[in-house]
């Protein structure tokens, strides 16, 4: 088990059981995976480790988004997805999508901004069906 | 930028005498992508056929007429044609098919390729080749450098087809594909498809690339294959393409004494460096800027005595982003808490709201908590623990429990209001514990107890009002404890038993204590005033109760005495006007 943060103002999160991970590439097009071929498995680890890693398409080309199936699907609610991140560059962001297992969005985060090393966030994400994939949005 | 993995589309092949042929576009391709088209041609007129180039593409290398066959033409035998194509400015997630025009055609093959790239600039250089004769395996062909040559760097790509006038052993004929260079290594090559046809007279051929793993190449490429199968008629043109995202620099230097770098913005796609050396040496660069997009650096160096380094600044750009851990966690069962501790302790948290429990806990000789509100969905509680403590908390809401403490010798409850709004079941608690404790909230209010509990030496309570407002079972309770309790509440109500009793050395009471609601014949509504204490005094009151339940003042004392106190209880009939107006009244 990693922790059990607290959001502002006391609200607590449970670290495990109904947590959601990454369990299947949808799609990876651009992305690459620091080794291997196989992306989800760079971020699906229970204990964040940033030894291996996923990377985006350059951003100055309009990089496309990576879409991962994710289990157990969780139901219509409020959710944080936790990540971490970093750029590469003087900029980068990132922005997380809930989606149904049909690919329409459920939920949607706001963007956050990534800094030069690997720093754990924590996007909220209010959905309104059940949520069985991850979308990740890099600008 | 490392060029990335060749991917190739379907091979399409014409219609025997066809004037076109219509490759897919292969999956992916974005707009920063080398996209290749590949056309293999054996034409119907010895040494003829033609392609005509598409809008939009530039034609990268041909080779017309190779075999060595001469003017023989025919099933699985004659010259054919090779060319490769690129694709001026690819489009992002172009799909479909894209058709070339053909001329004296007899059958062709073409298929389509994607290479990434990191977005930089692109190179191209080229050489081309032919097997005249019947091979043996393994097959070498000797290229000539086309008139970009292929001079092939680390990085490079090296991507090649070869066009056969046959199909009797494809698409299994070639394998172990590699080729060299004097100079330079090359990665083991990947054979991207072998065409195979036997539309018209038949043709055949494969496709495959390599990577340049270091090196810089002096002499032209040379292409192998292993051979499997007939190598009858195994012969026929080679063309090859070198691929290159180039790492582009630039670079402002200024060398010797009082040397003096005025270079305005500086702008690479590769690195990007201003450097003067000198004993003076001044760079006086504006900008430098490398917006390439992986392995890119720039710098400002200035080497001397009295170096001076002005650049405005310096930005590297490699733009990716990289995530290494993600999870999507439910949040649930939330609580809030803030906690105070200390001698003085202050609590100015404006407010506590959770979808749990919301708490604000302060402990300390002379605490006090000026917390604006707290509210929860589950239960709300302040706590103010101390000799002098104080609780200005306005307002404590939840859908469960809501409660105010206060402990201390001289502890003071001013809270406003201690609400509990849930269903049932939900009791709201205002407690003052203390030597001098004085109670005197304005309401507690709950679905069900509603609780004022005052105790001390000289306690007081003074609640405006108890009342537990629910439909079943429910009670509401004031309760004085102390040497010289003293209960003022005006009106205690409840649907069920409502009770205030003062405890105390001189306790007096003055409540009207009624259980007015209408119940139904099967309930029991009782309604009880008790003082218990050495010289108890019940001073007025009126103790009203229902149905088949006792109406009942209680005193127990020395020398306990009733001056006003009037039981009532309505069993087995309904209330008289007179009765009911008297509770309405209250």
């Amino acid at each position: 088990m990693w922790f059990t943060p607290l959001l502002p103002g006391g609200a607590q999160l449970l670290s495990g059981g109904g947590i959601a991970r990454p369990t299947s590439d949808i799609t990876t097009t651009g992305w690459s995976a620091s080794s291997g071929l196989v992306l989800y498995d760079m971020i699906d680890e229970v204990t964040p480790s940033d030894a291996d890693y996923i990377i985006s398409p350059a951003l100055n080309a309009t990089p496309g988004a990576a879409v991962f199936g994710i289990a157990p699907t969780q139901g219509s609610g409020t959710y944080e997805v936790r990540l971490r991140g970093r750029r590469t560059d003087v900029s980068g962001d990132i922005r997380v999508l809930l989606l149904d297992s049909s690919g329409a969005t459920v939920g949607t985060s706001s963007w956050q901004t990534l800094t030069g090393t690997f720093a754990t966030y924590a996007l909220s994400v209010t959905t309104t069906g059940t949520a069985a994939r991850v979308r990740l949005e890099v600008q | 930028m490392a060029l990335g993995t060749p991917v190739a589309g379907a091979t399409s092949y014409s219609g025997a005498g066809g004037t076109q042929v219509s490759p897919a576009y292969p999956a992916g391709i974005l707009s920063t992508d080398v996209v290749l088209f590949f056309l293999g041609q054996k034409p119907s007129t010895a040494n003829g056929g033609t392609a005509a180039t598409p809008a939009g593409w530039t034609l990268r290398e041909e080779i017309l007429a190779a075999g060595g066959y001469g003017a023989t033409l025919g099933v699985d035998t004659g010259n054919t044609n090779l060319r490769i194509y690129s694709w001026d400015t690819p489009i992002t997630g172009q799909t479909g098919t894209k058709a070339i025009g053909l001329g004296q055609n007899n059958v062709s093959w073409a298929f389509i390729v994607r290479i990434p790239t990191g977005g930089g600039t692109l190179s191209y250089g080229s050489a081309d080749g032919q097997r005249t004769t019947t091979p043996t395996s393994p097959m070498s062909i000797a290229l000539t450098n086309g008139t970009s040559a292929t001079d092939f760097q680390a990085g490079d790509k090296a991507i090649w087809a070869m066009c056969i006038p046959t199909d009797v052993t494809t698409p299994g004929q070639f394998s172990a594909q590699s080729v060299t260079a004097t100079g330079a290594t090359f990665a083991t090559a990947t054979e991207l498809n072998e065409p195979d046809t036997a539309v018209g007279n038949d043709m055949g051929g494969y496709s495959a690339y390599a990577h340049v793993n270091s090196g810089s190449s002096t002499t032209a490429p040379t292409v192998n294959a292993t051979l499997a199968g007939t190598l009858t008629n195994v012969r026929g043109p080679v063309a090859l393409l070198r691929v290159r995202e180039l790492a582009v620099s630039a670079t402002a230097t200024v060398t010797g004494d009082e040397a003096t770098s005025a270079a305005e913005p500086i702008t690479s796609a590769g690195d990007a460096n201003t450097a003067a050396t000198g004993t003076q040496a001044t760079s006086a660069a504006d900008t430098i800027t490398a917006t390439g997009t992986t392995s890119i650096s720039g710098t400002a160096s200035v080497t001397g005595a009295s170096a001076t380094s002005a650049a405005q600044s310096i930005t590297a750009q490699v733009a990716y982003v990289e995530i290494s851990w993600l999870e999507v966690a439910p949040v649930v069962n939330v609580n809030g808490t803030a906690t105070v501790a200390g001698a003085q302790a202050t609590s100015a948290a404006q407010s506590v709201s959770a979808a749990g429990g919301a708490n604000t806990t302060l402990a300390g000789a002379q605490a006090t908590s000026a917390a604006q509100a707290i509210t929860a969905a589950v239960s709300a509680a302040t706590t103010v623990t101390g000799a002098s403590a104080t609780s200005a908390a306005q307002a404590v809401s939840a859908s469960g429990q809501a409660n105010t403490t206060l402990t201390g010798a001289s502890a003071t409850a001013s809270a406003g209001t201690a609400t509990a709004f849930g269903t049932s079941n939900i009791p709201g608690t205002a407690n003052v514990f203390g030597a001098g404790g004085t109670a005197t909230a304005g309401t507690v209010t709950a679905a069900g107890t509603a609780l004022v509990s005052t105790g001390g030496t000289s306690a007081t309570a003074s609640p405006g009002a108890v009342t537990a407002s629910a439909a079943n079972p429910i009670s509401a309770t004031a309760t004085v404890t102390g040497a010289q309790a003293t209960a003022t509440a005006a009106t205690i109500q409840a649907n069920s038993g409502s009770v205030i009793a003062p405890a105390g050395g001189t306790s007096r009471r003055r409540p009207f204590i009624i259980a007015p609601a209408m119940p139904r014949f099967d309930d029991d509504v009782s309604a009880v005033a008790r003082v218990g204490s050495a010289t108890a005094t019940a001073e007025f009151g009126e103790v009203l109760a229902h149905w088949m339940a006792d109406a009942v003042i209680s005193l127990a004392s020395v020398q306990s005495k009733s001056m006003a106190g009037r039981p009532s209880a309505f069993g087995g009939h309904n209330p008289s006007d007179e009765e009911l107006l008297f509770l309405l009244a209250f």
